[in-house]
């Protein structure tokens, strides 16, 4: 079994091509939750449980569902529904079995349906040829699972970055987003170190 | 509010991107460069305003509890046109905006849109506050556009500005859109205290 | 119970209108972007084989699949010069790179042109950048004469051979003046930063060489044997 092609998705998604530092999908949330790290570890984890099953489904119905009946066009309606669905769903469980991370989430839990990240990875695996590949549904939800383990990598360092900001002497006018941005971009930089990197030929 | 200001009031005091602080997503993305950032501009507006005019038409037979799933329906109804019309007839902007088409659907400021104001508001109002809010959301994408095509890549709609010059690669890149944006926010703060 | 029936209705009432008005767009849509993709494909045979006349589109199947290539020829100096085009299909840093090669008998490349890339913006995507002679003041003052159409890194792979290895070097972005040193060498010099992309076009049209020259043969156009041959070559007159 070609274990080689799974490390090197994994380690695309969560450092060479990161969805927020290289790719700069899912923002929202990345500036909306990174104020503390507990709750940007909780978001992180729910975006990692909604990408890796949203992945499975969005793959599982473009393969049997959209190609066969010749709707492909219908891709970005059918994608949506479902990851609002799979929210939806992620709201009820941590609602029962997580409430106090339930309330610190507040908006920013249903919100993971508008996350570019989300849709944008159920997408990507289906530009990356995934769908009708050897192991192709294996390999989509890989790479969602990656997308969601770089994103709250990069939520995690963006928290702590900001946890120690809230102490630092910063302008008044650079307070709140501006600084938060020249953050990110010092960020992204540093991951750009990452790109050109391919591990195995 | 008057129908004009409904209209300019996206495009300086609720600006989306620099003011009320959505729809920011697809602006890093693309604005690598004044033809992606016009082209974008150009459908999203036409979602935005589509969208609204649908929304605010069946604000009276919604239920309440379920506007969200009708709101995405009706976003990614349109976002499949426009997907569709520029895959047909414009094959090179349409690999140029990648992924970034469908991530419409998904925009902030739409979905944001129809919530706030289409739904609560008559399908003109719903009209002019859509133009105003892509217009808004233009000009910042255009604005993040030039500054970085021209330091990123020494172009301007795909031209060479100065031979010989060598580009600041990282400007089209991720760190540029981060930094071109928080400076541009740093902008914005300035001069709003200073209008204090 | 009406908590259910006004919102059910409500949604298929909306989904019959979405579904209805995509079928349209799809309908109306669907034949333009069909008849691009042939385009499409008759464009870069005339990149990839400049001046000739495509005579046939063939294929053979072999354990990778199947093999679609075409064959042409042109008057040159007087002789009849046979030349072939094939896809070539390999993995780039980030997705599928689709390349189509042109070359002639004498396995000399006559062009190439990269149909299918998603490579990195500003690195890998540099592979299809076209290095403009005039700036945008020249545009805008009408200074401007007729432009480069092709892109610098397509125009290297020109008069290369395929008999031999071609190898990648790191010289720098390519410019006309490199040519005559990387040709008689055989190389190509990467895209700076992007060595990746570069290494994966070369690979993908070397393999796919590879697969067309074991299963077709390709002969210069005075040598055609007098009788015909064997099972899985196919002769080409």
């Amino acid at each position: 079994m070609e274990f080689k092609i799974f490390i090197s998705i994994l380690l695309a998604t969560v450092l060479v091509n990161n969805y927020v530092l290289s790719q700069i999908l899912g923002l929202c949330p990345f500036l909306g939750v990174s104020k503390k790290t507990e709750t940007a570890l909780g978001m992180g984890l729910s975006v990692i449980f909604v990408m890796t099953i949203a992945s499975f489904f969005t793959h599982v119905v473009y393969q049997y569902l959209l190609i066969p009946f010749d709707l492909t066009y219908l891709r970005t309606l059918a994608f949506i529904l479902i990851i609002a669905s799979l929210v939806q769903l992620v709201e009820m469980i941590l609602n029962k079995t997580a409430p106090s991370l339930y309330q610190a989430l507040g908006i920013f839990l249903p919100l993971i349906t508008t996350n570019c990240a989300v849709l944008g990875v159920a997408v990507l695996n289906i530009e990356s040829g995934f769908v009708g590949s050897n192991l192709g549904l294996l390999k989509s939800v890989v790479q969602g699972f990656g997308a969601g383990v770089g994103f709250t990598l990069a939520l995690y360092l963006m928290a702590g970055i900001r946890e120690r900001l809230e102490l630092a002497d910063i302008p008044e006018n650079l307070k709140g987003l501006p600084i938060t941005f020249i953050c990110a971009g010092l960020m992204a930089l540093s991951f750009l170190g990452f790109s050109g990197m391919k591990l195995f030929k | 509010m008057s129908m004009f200001a409904e209209f300019t009031k996206g495009i300086w005091k609720r600006n989306p991107i620099l003011i009320i602080g959505i729809g920011i997503c697809p602006t890093l993305a693309v604005s690598t460069s004044l033809s992606n950032a016009l082209w974008m501009t150009l459908a999203a507006t036409f979602v935005l305003v589509c969208s609204n005019i649908l929304v605010s038409m069946v604000k009276g037979i919604t239920p309440a509890h379920i506007r969200i799933p009708v709101f995405i329906t009706i976003i990614a109804t349109f976002v499949i046109i426009v997907e569709l019309t520029l895959k047909a007839y414009q094959p090179s902007v349409y690999s140029a905006l990648g992924i970034f088409i469908p991530l419409i659907v998904v925009n902030c400021i739409i979905l944001g849109r129809a919530e706030e104001f289409a739904s609560k508001n008559g399908v003109f109002a719903s009209i002019l506050d859509g133009l105003g809010m892509g217009a808004g959301f233009g000009l910042t994408l255009c604005l993040l556009a030039i500054i970085r095509e021209t330091i990123g890549a020494n172009k301007l709609l795909g031209y060479t500005l100065i031979k010989g010059f060598e580009p600041v690669g990282a400007m089209v890149a991720a760190p540029g859109a981060f930094f071109t944006l928080g400076l541009l926010l740093w902008g914005m703060n300035r001069i709003k205290a200073k209008g204090n | 119970m009406k908590y259910f029936i006004k919102p059910t209705l409500v949604l298929a009432l909306l989904a019959g209108f979405a579904g209805f008005l995509l079928a349209f767009v799809n309908s109306s849509t669907k034949p333009v972007i069909a008849g691009m993709e042939k385009e499409k494909g008759k464009l870069a045979l005339a990149v990839a084989l400049p001046g000739f006349t495509i005579l046939e589109e063939k294929s053979f199947r072999d354990e990778k699949g199947e093999f679609i290539y075409h064959t042409a020829e042109i008057n040159e100096n007087g002789k009849t010069v046979k030349g072939y085009a094939f896809t070539a299909e390999g993995s780039g840093y980030s997705g599928t790179l689709r390349t189509m090669v042109g070359f002639d008998e004498n396995f000399v490349i006559r062009g190439i042109c990269i149909m299918k890339q998603s490579e990195t913006p500003g690195l890998g995507a540099r592979c299809r950048e076209i290095a403009s002679k005039y700036t945008f003041a020249d545009f805008v003052t009408g200074n401007a004469g007729e432009d480069e159409t092709k892109p610098w890194f397509e125009k290297q792979f020109e008069s290369l051979s395929l008999a031999k290895q071609i190898k990648v070097v790191k010289k720098g972005d390519w410019n006309e003046s490199m040519r005559d040193s990387l040709v008689s060498a055989n190389e190509v010099s990467a895209i700076t930063g992007a060595t990746v992309t570069t290494n994966a076009v070369r690979r993908s049209i070397e393999e796919s060489f590879a697969r067309m020259k074991t299963n077709v043969e390709m002969l210069p156009s005075e040598t055609i044997p007098a009788s015909e041959e064997t099972n899985s070559a196919e002769a080409v007159q």
